[in-house]
């Protein structure tokens, strides 16, 4: 990425966690990456003035608690979490979904990949992305 | 005749008699006094011709010797008649001779002069010249005048007899057709009586009296007759006018009770079809449920089963040196039944989308999508995909359609068994419907399994030869009778199979029809 600023992951599922957690690391990305296993979670990462803020957070919308769609409505009604890119990382090919999510101002959705190595490329097409792209600076 | 008209019929009667009466008495009078006229003045000619012809006998000598004397004494015998009042005695020359007087003053009773032989009647008076006659020659004229008025005393009281008899005549006739009209005039009166009563109490059970048999008493027996008929066809109106009442009455009762039931069966009706509607909402629920149980069910499985694929790849990387030849064997396996089982949930997923999200529908021309979808498949250059004919435009999701032929298509590619494979994608126009046809000359599918490769999970060959879930045509199945259309299949073993397919031809769908949107290729 641009910055050494972590990687907020909201994801519930384990092994998903860890393909992304391997990709970082095959793909030798440097931030840090936050793990957090639901939305609920996730924003208390977030409000927690103690942590620090992440340059970007990939997201799943599959989740207990507080699912992606709500947790997108709420970071996205707040004035200062609403800088901070979302780029969605689902199973889900839903066009509702799809719809929903860019209509909260997501920056990304990419439909995780089942094999591994194709996993990988979107990691690098996110991690090459964000390099390339400016960043807000803050929070 | 009009005064007559206007009368009563009384009336009528007596003044009908009376004037008959009267005329004819009255003319019989007068024929009777005619008769009597002329029958005394002809006798009173007679007579006094027959005196004057004596007179004349008598006076021929007179005249002949000119003794005038003679001739006086001749004409005095006259007196006795007392009738004649005058006579005289013309010579040759018209002349008077000699005269008789009988009390009348001589001017009054003298004619005023000589007349031609004869009679005539004149002043009242008779008087008759005859000629006195001697020896074949005319010598003088005798002249005789009677008085008529004893006869035209006797005529009037003639007359007056007749008058007499006459008057009292009509007083008898009139008593007598006063009593006698009442024969006629009695049962008309009676009948007319009746008929008023009849008209102004309407009681047609009223008879008129018959009480002769003439012409009235028929004219009563047709009234009477009449009355009968009228009676007869009142008291049927009665009877009738009664019984529609009665039939009004029934047919009433009938149509409430018709209407109570009508009521009564719209009620159970209504109940039936809310009933109805309430069982399609619910079977419409219970199949959404179903589709998104079989989404929810489908995604909640792939999470897994990524894991599971994401876990063997690892494993099969890092500890590749520890793996021996099986161990590599068996990882692999795991891998392709990772693979399939992903294939069938994302078939399911697929399947259960259809009908659940609906895309806006458009027209989508096949002559420009069908091509797109053959590229889409890549199919081997041993096959050969052709357009038979030219498609039509039609109305629909263009996903779903892609979708029918893709699967079609692919299936036909797929299990293609030969070295020149051919594959018609062809649409005729039958009964409203576009009918579609997807033919191969592949290996054929025997008859027994024609509607078993429409259910779910169904394939005709081993997984491990041929890679298919079994989705593929029971999502077409689905997609072509969500849109009202029919699937089926044709087919003989080692010759090749067709699938044809309906869609209901739109009014807008022409085969050259423009679309409105232009096709959106691959996805």
């Amino acid at each position: 990425m641009r910055n050494r600023k972590p990687v907020l992951l909201v994801e519930d599922d384990n092994v998903d966690a860890m393909t992304v957690k391997r990709a970082f690391k095959d793909l030798k990305v440097l931030n840090p990456l936050v793990l957090t296993a639901d939305g609920e979670e996730a924003l208390q990462y977030l409000r927690n003035k103690s942590n620090k803020k992440p340059c970007v957070t990939l997201l799943d919308l599959n989740m207990p608690k507080m699912n992606g769609i709500e947790f997108l409505k709420v970071v996205k009604a707040d004035e200062v979490l609403k800088k901070i890119p979302v780029v969605v990382l689902t199973t889900s090919k839903e066009e509702s979904d799809i719809v929903e999510s860019f209509k909260l101002s997501v920056a990304g959705y990419i439909v995780k990949p089942v094999d591994y190595k194709k996993f990988v490329e979107a990691i690098r097409a996110i991690e090459l992305y964000w390099t390339l792209s400016e960043l807000p600076d803050g929070g | 005749m009009s005064i007559l008209q206007n009368m009563a019929i009384k009336h009528k009667l007596i003044s009908i008699i009376m004037l008959a009466c009267i005329t004819s008495l009255v003319l019989a009078g007068a024929a009777f006094i005619g008769w009597e006229r002329s029958t005394f003045r002809s006798e009173m000619v007679d007579s006094l011709s027959t005196q004057a012809e004596m007179i004349a006998e008598n006076c021929t000598a007179a005249l002949a010797f000119q003794d005038a004397e003679d001739a006086k004494q001749t004409l005095q015998a006259l007196h006795v008649e007392p009738s004649i009042v005058f006579g005289c005695v013309y010579n040759k020359d018209s002349k008077l001779f000699a005269t008789y007087y009988r009390d009348y003053a001589e001017i009054k009773v003298h004619p005023s002069e000589f007349q031609e032989i004869g009679f005539s009647f004149a002043e009242g008076f008779l008087t008759v010249y005859k000629p006195i006659v001697l020896d074949g020659e005319m010598v003088g004229t005798v002249c005789l005048r009677s008085d008529m008025s004893p006869m035209y005393a006797m005529l009037k009281h003639n007359i007056s007899i007749i008058v007499t008899v006459v008057l009292l005549s009509s007083f008898a006739a009139f008593l007598v057709s006063s009593r006698l009209q009442k024969v006629i005039s009695g049962p008309i009166l009676s009948l007319a009586e009746v008929a008023k009563v009849v008209s102004e109490k309407k009681d047609y059970s009223t008879r008129a009296l018959k009480q002769s048999n003439d012409e009235v008493g028929l004219l009563i027996d047709a009234f009477n007759e009449m009355l009968e008929q009228i009676q007869q066809r009142d008291s049927a109106l009665v009877d009738a006018k009664e019984q529609l009442e009665v039939r009004v009455e029934q047919r009433t009762a009938e149509l409430t009770t018709a209407n109570e039931q009508l009521t009564r069966e719209i009620a159970v009706r209504k109940k039936a079809e809310e009933r109805q509607a309430q069982l399609l909402k619910q079977l419409e629920s219970t199949n959404k449920e179903l589709n998104d149980f079989a989404y929810v069910v489908s995604h909640d499985l792939k999470a897994p089963l990524r894991g599971i694929s994401t876990l063997a790849n690892w494993m099969s990387t890092d500890y590749a040196d520890k793996f021996d030849e099986e161990g590599r064997g068996q990882i692999n396996l795991l891998l392709s039944r990772v693979d399939r089982m992903h294939n069938l949930i994302e078939g399911i997923l697929q399947y259960s989308r259809v009908g659940r999200v609906k895309e806006q529908k458009l027209q989508v021309n096949l002559n420009e999508l069908v091509p797109d979808i053959i590229d889409m498949i890549a199919s081997p250059e041993n096959i050969t995909v052709t357009v038979e004919n030219e498609l039509p435009v039609i109305e629909c999701e263009q996903t779903r359609i892609t979708q029918v032929f893709q699967n079609l298509l692919s299936n036909a590619v797929k299990y293609m068994d030969r070295p020149q494979g051919q594959i018609r994608v062809g649409c005729v126009e039958e009964n409203g419907f576009w009918k579609f046809s997807v033919a191969d000359n592949g290996p054929g599918i025997e008859e027994r399994h024609f509607e078993k490769i429409f259910q779910i999970f169904q394939t005709l060959s081993p997984r491990d030869e041929v890679e298919s879930t079994g989705v593929g045509l029971t999502l077409v199945k689905k997609i072509v009778e969500m849109y009202g259309g029919k699937i089926w299949v044709e087919s003989k073993m080692g010759e090749g199979s067709t699938f044809f397919f309906t869609l209901l031809k739109q009014k807008v769908g022409g085969k050259n029809a423009k679309p409105q949107a232009s096709v959106v290729s691959r996805r």
